[in-house]
């Protein structure tokens, strides 16, 4: 099965073709602002910390590498103030030999001070805004896709009605050789057995164990005696019994087939297909980042609470789990793309919501803007992880 | 009638879309199970008799065992299933 796509020079596929102008640091996103302002199109990504956290060093330029070489993007502005750990002009190669894009980096305290950065990087983005203009969709198999899932403000519906749907779109995409991942390793704290068993080899069936047992006693750590609520006493008023049965909700989005490997945050997806998990936290916007560097070209994310979170650079589709919260939040044409929770108050069956999603997949694949989009929901995060385990 | 869902074909378990009294009868798509007490959306009800310390199953996995005999048609939860992680 084919969708239509931006075929890139090193053969990854996007489903968008946005220029992005990126801040290496965080001491640069006035500067990315600024660009912005005078360069309607261009998507601007702000960086969330600066530069010498302890610890965190590696996973910063994984992800910003990661994120810069995204198949939905056609060409990336990287603005570095010059005094941070990493350079820019090194990392903007780094980018155009992962992904063949073309990149334009600055460095404030080498090339002149803000304002001829300001003015450089504003020509160069119309020019590749100009460029991006001309690429066309082309036929690309569904092999090509990465699909990034996840679930936030979620409710004692989401693990019923919402995270099987996407559960189903997860098999789909898998059906026909494209790659899922799951993420929010703290959501699966009680289900280590359950996804070992799935996984492709033992060597794999040990990561997940580990990554599993690790974030457990971090969340032990963090959490002390209160570790226990995990599962709150909202989520047993709402019909969860124990931490397995919120976990098993949670990792339901990754539908039922093998899982193949086991990512750190943020890493390239390069040639793995199947189900991956990729190692990180559940706290959305950093999962989105990490999922987005790895190379998800589209998200499809969960929400009982009504989260309206979109991401920056890649179409975000919102599945409310209830009809209360999608109606709430304006129905059809409102915050929300699908109402899973047809099921319980219109009598859908859970396989025919199946479908609906794998059909919306398509369409927004095929460029149909999800509500984030429609709305300028994206937003201009991009939260790199910090060493936090939730 | 009120109507439920089963997740998976695998489960032991299904879950009420709307609130069930207790002698109301939940349709699953064909099954039919008599509630034997009331059950709120969207808990859990038995789709069949449940030993004690039998697995309880919903998604196709393991959420706990039984810490009670659990009758066909009654309300599964906190009171009568529990698993050893993290909950104690």
């Amino acid at each position: 099965m084919n969708f239509m796509g931006y075929i890139r020079p090193n053969g990854r596929v996007g489903i968008r073709n946005h220029v992005i102008a990126i801040a290496n640091c965080s001491c640069a996103n006035g500067i990315i602002n600024r660009i912005a302002e005078k360069v309607p199109g261009i998507i601007p990504m702000i960086h969330t910390y600066g530069c010498s956290i302890p610890g965190e060093f590696d996973r910063w330029r994984r992800v910003l590498i990661g994120v810069c070489s995204n198949p939905n993007i056609y060409g990336v502005i990287l603005v570095g103030v010059g005094c941070e750990t990493d350079d820019a002009k090194e990392i903007g190669k780094m980018i155009h030999e992962r992904s063949g894009m073309p990149v334009f980096a600055q460095i404030v305290q080498d090339d002149g001070g803000c304002e001829p950065v300001i003015e450089r990087c504003i020509t160069q983005a119309r020019v590749l805004l100009t460029q991006a203009a001309s690429c066309r969709r082309e036929p690309a198999p569904l092999s090509k896709l990465v699909l990034g899932t996840q679930c936030g403000g979620s409710d004692a519906l989401s693990g019923i009605t919402a995270n099987p749907a996407i559960g189903y779109v997860s098999d789909f995409v898998v059906e026909n050789g494209g790659t899922v991942l799951l993420t929010e390793v703290a959501e699966m704290i009680g289900t280590e057995n359950i996804l070992a068993e799935r996984a492709r080899t033992p060597a794999v069936a040990d990561k997940i164990r580990r990554i599993i047992e690790a974030e457990e006693l971090e969340v032990r750590k963090y959490l002390g005696p209160e570790a226990s609520r995990i599962i709150a006493r909202g989520n047993i008023a709402g019909g969860l019994t124990t931490i397995q049965e919120k976990a098993l909700g949670c990792i339901r989005k990754g539908g039922r087939s093998q899982i193949t490997d086991v990512l750190e945050y943020g890493e390239a997806i390069g040639g793995r297909k199947g189900l991956v998990i990729m190692r990180g936290p559940g706290y959305d916007p950093v999962s989105l980042t990490g999922l987005f560097s790895t190379g998800a070209q589209v998200l499809f994310y969960s929400t009982g609470r009504g989260n309206p979170l979109g991401y920056p650079a890649a179409p975000c589709i919102k599945i409310c789990s209830n009809s209360k919260t999608y109606y709430a939040m304006g129905g059809d044409g409102g915050d929300m793309d699908i109402n899973a929770g047809a099921v319980i108050t219109e009598g859908l069956s859970p396989e025919a919501l199946g479908k609906r999603c794998v059909d919306f997949l398509l369409e927004v694949c095929n460029g149909r803007e999800t509500v984030p989009e429609k709305h300028g929901l994206g937003g201009a995060l991009c939260v790199f992880s910090a060493s936090t385990p939730l | 009638m009120k109507r439920g869902i089963i997740i998976d074909p695998r489960d032991n378990v299904g879950i009420v879309c709307e609130n069930v009294l207790a002698g109301e009868t939940v349709d699953f798509a064909g099954l039919n199970i008599k509630a034997l007490e009331d059950i709120e959306l969207p808990h859990k009800i038995a789709l069949r008799d449940i030993g004690l310390g039998d697995l309880v199953v919903k998604y196709g996995g393991t959420i706990g065992y039984a810490t009670a005999p659990i009758k066909k048609g009654a309300h599964v939860h906190v009171h009568n299933v529990d698993s050893e992680q993290m909950m104690k």
